[in-house]
């Protein structure tokens, strides 16, 4: 299922997948995958994108 | 025992190695010589390898058949070797660069197809010049010298799905922006 949360707050900071991913030092093509639904990330990664975007586990990742 | 021989691999061997050292050296982006992965492409890394252990098995059972049935390959052992060794390479490289997990995230990845390029076209070149002088083949059997012409045809197989990867995913970043 697609991440539409992760998407639209990646969006809404003005982040390309390619920022998010150097914030978050993970590759683009992971980002890509979280947000299209075909990779689910552990709650480490999960914190880092969190912490990258200002948001709460909760907004990103709860449906 | 062919000791010049023995002594020539192991300097070509070795040449490689310094090579491959200092190529990531120069070519990662914090100059360490471990490339460094994201747990995504841990995974499938992983899956890679298993594919390129599935590609090597069959490779080996194959010619251990041949073996059984005192088939004589026209080849050198050097080139037989290196062959079953292409395919389980080929297959972990495909697998990867279409997972997104063959360049990890300190690798600068045009510097890095840059150097396949290069040394493809070396290959390619060495493989012309061993055609041209007769020492591709020795007594009827394919010698060395093929082994460049698999190392040729392993960084094209990769520069070529490196590129597809590209346009596949250019594609996809477009439809995602659109919608």
């Amino acid at each position: 299922m697609k991440n539409l949360n992760l998407k639209a707050a990646r969006a809404a900071k003005d982040l390309s997948q390619d920022d998010l991913a150097k914030l978050c030092d993970v590759s683009r093509q992971t980002i890509s995958a979280i947000e299209k639904g075909d990779y689910n990330p552990t709650i480490n990664l999960c914190i880092k994108i969190c912490k990258a975007l200002d948001k709460t586990l909760d907004e990103l990742f709860w449906e | 025992m062919n000791i010049a021989r023995l002594i020539g691999v192991i300097v070509g061997s070795t040449v490689g190695l310094i090579i491959c050292f200092v190529a990531f050296r120069f070519l990662n982006k914090d100059g360490s010589i471990k490339t460094r992965y994201d747990e995504r492409q841990q995974v499938a890394r992983g899956k890679s390898y298993q594919f390129g252990f599935c590609g090597l098995c069959p490779a080996l059972f194959i010619l251990i058949l041949l073996d059984s049935a005192d088939v004589v390959i026209p080849a050198e052992p050097l080139v037989i070797y290196f062959s079953t060794f292409f395919i389980g390479a080929a297959a972990l490289c495909i697998h990867s660069i279409f997972n997104g997990a063959y360049f990890g995230i300190n690798n600068m990845q045009t510097k890095w197809i840059v150097f396949f390029v290069i040394f493809g076209i070396i290959n390619g070149l060495l493989s012309i010049m061993s055609i041209i002088d007769g020492t591709m083949f020795e007594n009827g059997r394919l010698a060395a010298p093929f082994v460049n012409v698999l190392c040729c045809l392993l960084l094209v197989i990769a520069v070529i799905a490196i590129g597809i990867k590209k346009l596949i995913d250019d594609k996809e970043d477009n439809a995602n922006e659109e919608s």
